[in-house]
């Protein structure tokens, strides 16, 4: 239908890969928002090669056209299948990347020293050998070499080969493209000031002063070599229990930085004829917004843009995060505890943009979720999902349908991850049947699909 | 030299005073001699023990608790007396303390202070001893955190606090202490390495070592006295019984901040002489509020909570307050009665009848500590406790302190009516307690295989129920002392607890549904050497007696009573578990073999055998004055990747 806006979510298993095709002449306006995965690289590799096969053609003979590449954030679900190689018959016209992957940024310099710090601290853990706990394992896992790898492709490769620069993008600039008509892009995060917002004072202090004092980790510290010699006063036994149980500010630092990294996603809001589409990369919410504090971005969104673009309903979210619970604000009413009131905190904020609809009501949002249950234990999670689908009419009861088409979905988590943490028992069972928005994992498993579309309809 | 008594009449035929006796001279304290000593020093006097090698001195340096947050760096040398020990070694290390100066950040082992026999001192990697000229070597911090917490040992095992030699809640006897642990605002006490750990932050111009901060340290070293004599508070998902460790914690702080001389000329110092000069002490206590206002654990102590406010509070530190409160209230109010009855003597200030009650505080707050339950402790219980034990050491209490611990506890809610009518009640300080099996105390008192049985004889009356096993959870004798130093009647101190099965049911238990947890049950009765009961103190369980002597009369009624009060404590711990669980309060530890991430230290881990799982609290780990987060359920403690 070639007055509708397309947005197509790849099954790319944990990961996002989302197509958005504006209408108009010359084949319209194509945007690819993310391209990574955790894990093997297939899917990524069959969706850009589908994805190559939609796009209009490209000024060149036997290349296609792609207008704008966003990659939300640096982590591996987002950028992994930015390879150059599988671009090569594609035009790539701009490149937007978040303004905290600019090296050069004066007000990023503490989110990319933490970085460096964090990576660093990880690959001696890693590289020691060490006993990790799983979830260490997998902190450690986000900072392997790989991920310099992707950041140069991105940042240097991929444009240059397009004869282009990458563009670092910030809330409030100007998106300087040319749009088909009643088409607008909002960049509604990070803000210019990363290290003012998401990193807040504190943080950079105590990076600062962890640098002073320490100049810089030895590997020895992290967890290379063993300690230079034993304290003769305890047992050697003793002395490794307590090693085991301090604190050990690689491990810290690295959380910190993973969860710093989702807020530094550039989160796009699509108006399109009425229309408006919130692309909200893996941005986090936290406790209420601090001014000088770490916060998330969601927090921060909220207390720039609650009286102008975040005024009013959206008409599509991507759900951030493949379904985290970090990535979605609270509604009021889950039985957590809240200091602030309603009406500015934290916990307004979904009812602003995706309001439950009034009784009787037939809500007009939409929404996906491009998702696995392969690598964390909770995401999706699907309390969350349940509460969206209310808000959202492109749902669907998946346990009644996969029953329809004879699919036991006892069968659809069976790797050895999935057996030994109960995934389905735990995580899946208590929901499956009531409505979620539409998954990319159980619409690749009900039917086949290998992406999921969302068609939107001018608006009124 | 002595008159006998009755003889003197005459002034001027007074026995010679002891100006113009002649000092022995010439004597040599040999080795040996000072370990014989060393066997009787407590019934030495304190200058002879000075005089004598016995206590030592130690130059130690430490930040002034009493400044404004703004100015961490302002510290003090200070010396202070440690009794000496025949195996005082490099660490320093002496008997119950082995300070191991590692740094997780930098894997590196710092040089241990040495101890030097010929110079009876710690001296420096340069063999020179640690003194004030010592440039505030690292050596020197080892040194000064050592002695601190040798003090502070000493401070509660003394007969003014507890009267006896306390155990650490771990199998050994040396607490490991970290002063330099690494980069972090951060110290805590850690059962499972054993340690204590001090870390230190800021810049390189201005760092901040919570070793060296004496209200830090003394907060920390509390909580490894509460969980070496009452190691099953550490199991506990009662907001209370975490919130009595707080408290603890913060007691400590405060009495032995408040305990060190040098401390408080700074307290005084520090207020511009407007502590000193307070008219009342109630204006007293707010200079004392204003310039502990940068230190946490010392500002807990002005506030004006009540438990009724407290109901649903579930975070420690919070709750702590109440208790933390009502006690300070205490102090103020012993401090304004001395000064009332003392202060038309000369120098009876407000200033000076608040160190008085200072000193006063160490019995009344401390002793009622042995006569806590073994497990789950709520703040009324130690409530009872202190009243209880103003009672044991001071039967007839002219200034009614007895009253005015009642109205203080009532006036924060902590006790309620029916506690104080209770209290109230005319009756004897001792009642023949109601026993089927008398046994002789000497016997049962021996070993804890001979208490067992003597409670196992007497299961109907100490409201044990008949079907299930129980242990002795610990069996000691305390000899407190009272008023003038005068001691009070031999206490022996015997624990008991059993474990009740309690299966988790229903989907409020989230991933621990359909687990089974237990409900710790227990009692601990205090005898003096004849065996009278002093006092008896239980948390019941909910399971009837169903035993084959069933006494009617008031054992029945007791019984009637323990079993709905258990039956009550048992939805209560579910209650407790499950919004532990709903606030996202209880995970798994996040780390490798060289640490844990400090962030993903849930409040409460649940140790699983594969038959029960039971939730213990973990170390808490922030010094950070910051405002909780707002609770956000079980996502805190995933990862964002």
């Amino acid at each position: 239908m070639a007055d509708q806006l397309l947005i197509r979510a790849y099954n790319v298993g944990c990961g996002d890969c989302i197509y958005v095709r504006i209408p108009g002449p010359k084949g319209g306006f194509n945007i690819l928002i993310d391209c990574g995965k955790k894990g093997g690289d297939e899917l990524l590799k069959k969706a850009v090669e589908h994805l190559e096969g939609e796009l209009p053609a490209g000024s060149k003979a036997g290349t296609k056209r792609l207008d704008l590449i966003v990659a939300t954030h640096r982590h591996e679900d987002h950028i992994k299948g930015f390879d150059p190689q599988w671009f090569k018959n594609i035009e790539v016209k701009n490149v937007w990347l978040s303004v905290a992957m600019d090296p050069k940024h004066p007000q990023a310099k503490g989110v990319n020293g933490l970085h460096a710090f964090a990576t660093h601290s990880m690959r001696a853990l890693t590289d020691s050998g060490q006993a990790l706990s799983p979830d260490a394992e997998l902190l450690a896992s986000m900072y392997g070499v790989s991920n310099d790898v992707a950041d140069k492709l991105l940042m240097e490769t991929l444009p240059k080969n397009n004869g282009i620069k990458p563009r670092y993008v910030h809330s409030g600039m100007d998106h300087g493209l040319t749009l088909p008509p009643d088409t607008d892009i909002q960049i509604l995060a990070p803000e210019k000031d990363v290290d003012g917002y998401y990193l807040g004072k504190e943080l950079d202090a105590t990076l600062q002063g962890l640098r002073g004092i320490t100049a810089g980790l030895s590997a020895a510290g992290i967890g290379g070599a063993k300690a230079d010699r034993l304290p003769a006063n305890i047992s050697s036994t003793d002395f490794r229990v307590l090693q085991s149980r301090m604190l050990s500010n690689g491990l810290a630092f690295a959380a910190k930085e993973s969860s710093i990294q989702n807020n530094l996603s550039v989160v796009l809001l699509i108006e399109w004829k009425k229309r408006r589409l919130l692309f909200v990369g893996d941005a986090e919410w936290e406790g209420e917004f601090r001014e000088g504090k770490h916060n998330g971005s969601w927090n921060v969104m909220w207390e720039k843009h609650r009286k102008t673009h975040l005024k009013e309903p959206v008409d599509f979210l991507k759900i951030g995060h493949h379904g985290s619970i970090n990535a979605t604000p609270p509604p009021p009413d889950d039985g957590a505890k809240s200091k602030k009131k309603a009406a500015d905190g934290v916990r307004a904020i979904l009812d602003a943009i995706l309001p439950v609809p009034k009784a009787g009501a037939k809500p007009a949002a939409k929404a996906i979720v491009s998702t696995e249950r392969e690598f964390y234990n909770p995401i999706p999670e699907c309390k969350l999902l349940v509460e969206l689908a209310r808000r959202v009419s492109n749902t669907c009861s998946y346990g009644a349908s996969l029953e329809k088409k004879g699919i036991d979905p006892k069968s659809i988590w069976v790797t050895t991850k999935a057996k030994k943490n109960k995934f389905f028992e735990k995580y899946e069972k208590n929901f499956l049947d009531q409505p979620q928005p539409l998954r990319t994992d159980l619409e690749f498993v009900l039917n086949g699909r290998e992406f999921v579309d969302v068609a939107i309809d001018p608006g009124k | 030299m002595a008159n006998p008594p009755g003889a003197i009449k005459d002034k001027t035929a007074r026995p010679q005073r002891a100006a113009n006796r002649k000092s022995i001279e010439n004597v040599n304290i040999s080795p040996e001699d000072r370990i014989n000593l060393y066997a009787q020093a407590r019934y030495l006097p304190k200058e002879f023990r000075q005089k004598s090698g016995l206590l030592v001195p130690f130059v130690t340096y430490f930040q002034d608790p009493f400044v404004a947050k703004s100015d961490p760096k302002k510290a003090f040398d200070d010396e202070v007396f440690v009794a000496w020990e025949p195996g005082l070694t490099d660490g320093p290390t002496s008997s119950r303390f082995a300070i191991v100066d590692y740094n997780a950040d930098t894997g590196k082992l710092e040089s241990p202070a040495a101890w030097d026999e010929d110079a009876q001192a710690f001296v420096g990697s340069d063999g020179k001893p640690l003194d004030a000229d010592a440039a505030r070597s690292f050596q020197f911090h080892q040194v000064s955190l050592w002695a601190l917490l040798q003090c502070a040992l000493a401070f509660f095992e003394d007969g003014s606090a507890l009267g006896r030699t306390i155990p650490w809640a771990f199998e050994g006897n040396r607490l490991i202490v970290v002063p330099h642990a690494g980069y972090g605002e951060n110290a805590y006490y850690d059962r499972g390495s054993k340690s204590l750990q001090f870390y230190y932050f800021g810049s390189e111009d201005e760092t901040v070592y919570t070793c060296l901060s004496v209200d830090i340290v003394n907060h920390e070293f509390g909580h490894a006295v509460l969980d070496g004599i009452r190691p099953l508070y550490n199991e506990s998902s009662s907001p209370q019984t975490a919130g009595f460790h707080e408290f603890m914690g913060d007691l400590s702080a405060i009495l032995l901040t408040l305990k060190n001389n040098r401390l408080r000329r700074q307290l005084a110092k520090s207020s511009g002489g407007k502590f000193a000069e307070a008219k009342t002490l109630s204006d007293l206590a707010e200079e004392f509020g204003s310039a502990v206002s940068g230190r946490p654990y010392l500002r807990t102590a002005l506030n004006k909570d009540k438990m009724g406010a407290m109901a649903n509070e579930t975070e420690a530190h919070r709750l702590s307050q109440v208790l933390t409160g009502a006690m300070f209230d205490v102090l103020i109010a012993l401090g304004d009665n001395y000064q009332k009855t003392e202060g038309d003597r000369e120098g009876k200030t407000p200033v000076a009848a608040f160190w008085y009650a200072a000193d006063r505080m160490q019995r009344m707050a401390i002793q009622p500590l042995d006569l806590l339950p073994p497990v789950e402790v709520t703040f009324r219980d130690y409530a009872l406790a202190v009243c209880r034990s103003q009672r044991m050491a001071d039967p007839i209490d002219p200034e009614d302190y007895y009253g005015m611990l009642i109205k203080v506890f009532r006036d924060r809610e902590i006790l309620s009516e029916a506690d104080e009518a209770e209290l109230k009640e005319p009756r004897y300080l001792n009642e023949r307690f109601s026993l089927s099996v008398r046994r002789n105390i000497d016997d049962f008192s021996r070993s804890r295989a001979a208490a067992y049985r003597f409670l196992d004889d007497n299961r109907e009356d100490l409201l044990i129920p008949a079907t299930r096993d129980f242990f002795v959870a610990d069996l000691y004798d305390a000899r407190k002392r009272g008023r003038q130093n005068l001691p009070l009647p031999r206490q022996i101190v015997l624990e008991y607890v059993w474990r009740e099965e309690v299966p988790l049911e229903g989907a409020r238990f989230g991933a621990f549904a359909g687990r089974t947890t237990t409900m710790l049950c227990g009692g601990t009765l205090v005898f003096n050497e004849d065996g009278n009961v002093l006092s008896w103190t239980m948390k019941p369980g909910s399971l009837p007696y169903g035993g084959k002597r069933n006494r009617g009369g008031k054992t029945a009624e007791l019984w009637t009573a323990a079993v709905r009060e258990g039956a009550a404590r048992r939805a209560t711990l579910l209650d407790n578990i499950a919004a532990q669980i709903a606030a996202g309060r209880v995970g798994t530890l996040v780390g490798s073999a060289k640490g844990l991430m400090g962030s993903m230290v849930p409040p409460m881990t649940a140790e699983d055998d594969g038959e029960l799982v039971r939730f213990q609290l973990s170390p808490h780990l922030s010094l950070s004055q910051d405002e909780p987060e707002e609770e956000t359920g079980e996502r805190q403690w995933q990862i964002s990747c």
